[in-house]
């Protein structure tokens, strides 16, 4: 191939990330509540509490923008930026942790990045099934299609 | 559906004739084919002009505010507009793969998965386009999938 000419607008770009960060907060509220109820059934949280869902949104969605490329990014090169955009999340979130005081010993800081590790692959992982089951179906409708 | 093949003579010209009840989208389908195996493009090579059958364009691509035809051992400089060439040849199993690929879907040997939602599409003649991720729920539906 001869390069790609046609521009991935940032914008666009940074909208579909606007629309996971609100995802991901959703998300975060809803692990604090369903966690809250379930553990600290009688602690109450201050109204500053509703903030982190928010701001830990921004810390998880901001290594993201490792992802953006004005051309389309081969295998290779989306397997190194996906390999940096762990390393990025991993520091970020520990970076967050220590900020606000729950980074209390190594151990807690081994698991944190064990966890964000594990929740990474796992993702990856579906994520993988999920497009190798579409790709047989698209190879089985091509070879249809050839014959 | 039964085919049946009948020999002419090389005075007679060749020609399909479909017997069918209805003109329904199968048929549709085996007509826009035929159609498809004579059709022919403008390409150019350096400055020299040459007809491409549009049945050996592998892809097309957009660089650079130019179009590109990719044969198996050819490249040819197109004069129409990538958008141009989808609205033209979507019918003939032509599908935009990315933001600047358009690709022939009868030239794509298998696909994989190439992360993030994308896929790696091996062609014929061994080389990879990228059908990013936006542009897989359209090909699944061309499909039929």
């Amino acid at each position: 191939m001869k390069g790609m000419n046609v521009k991935l607008s940032f914008i666009e770009f940074s909208k579909k990330l606007l629309k996971n960060y609100f995802i991901i907060v959703t998300g975060i509220t809803m692990a604090i509540a369903f966690l809250g109820m379930n553990m600290y059934p009688n602690e109450r949280i201050p109204y500053d509490a509703f903030l982190s869902p928010l701001i830990l949104g921004i810390v998880a969605i901001l290594p993201s923008y490792i992802f953006y490329s004005k051309n389309e990014l081969t295998f290779k090169q989306m397997l190194f930026r996906k390999i940096l955009h762990f390393i990025l999340l991993v520091i970020t979130q520990l970076g967050f942790a220590y900020v606000t005081g729950l980074l209390k010993n190594a151990e807690v800081t081994f698991l944190l990045a064990i966890s964000v590790f594990a929740v990474y692959l796992f993702t990856m992982g579906i994520s993988w099934i999920i497009d190798s089951k579409t790709a047989i179906d698209i190879n089985r409708e091509l070879k249809k299609m050839r014959e | 559906m039964r085919v049946r093949i009948e020999k002419v003579n090389k005075k007679e010209e060749e020609h399909v004739l479909i017997r069918c009840c209805k003109a329904n989208e199968e048929v549709l389908e085996i007509i826009d084919f035929i159609k498809s195996r004579d059709d022919t493009l403008l390409g150019y090579e350096d400055a020299r002009k040459c007809q491409i059958p549009l049945r050996d364009v592998y892809y097309f691509e957009g660089v650079d505010n130019k179009v590109y035809a990719y044969l198996k051992n050819n490249v040819y400089e197109i004069k129409n507009k990538l958008y141009e060439l989808e609205e033209i040849y979507s019918t003939k199993k032509f599908f935009r793969c990315s933001k600047s690929v358009l690709v022939n879907l009868l030239k794509i040997e298998s696909v994989k998965p190439a992360l993030n939602g994308r896929f790696n599409a091996k062609l014929l003649n061994g080389e990879q386009v990228i059908i990013s991720r936006s542009y897989v729920p359209e090909l699944k539906k061309i499909l039929r999938i």
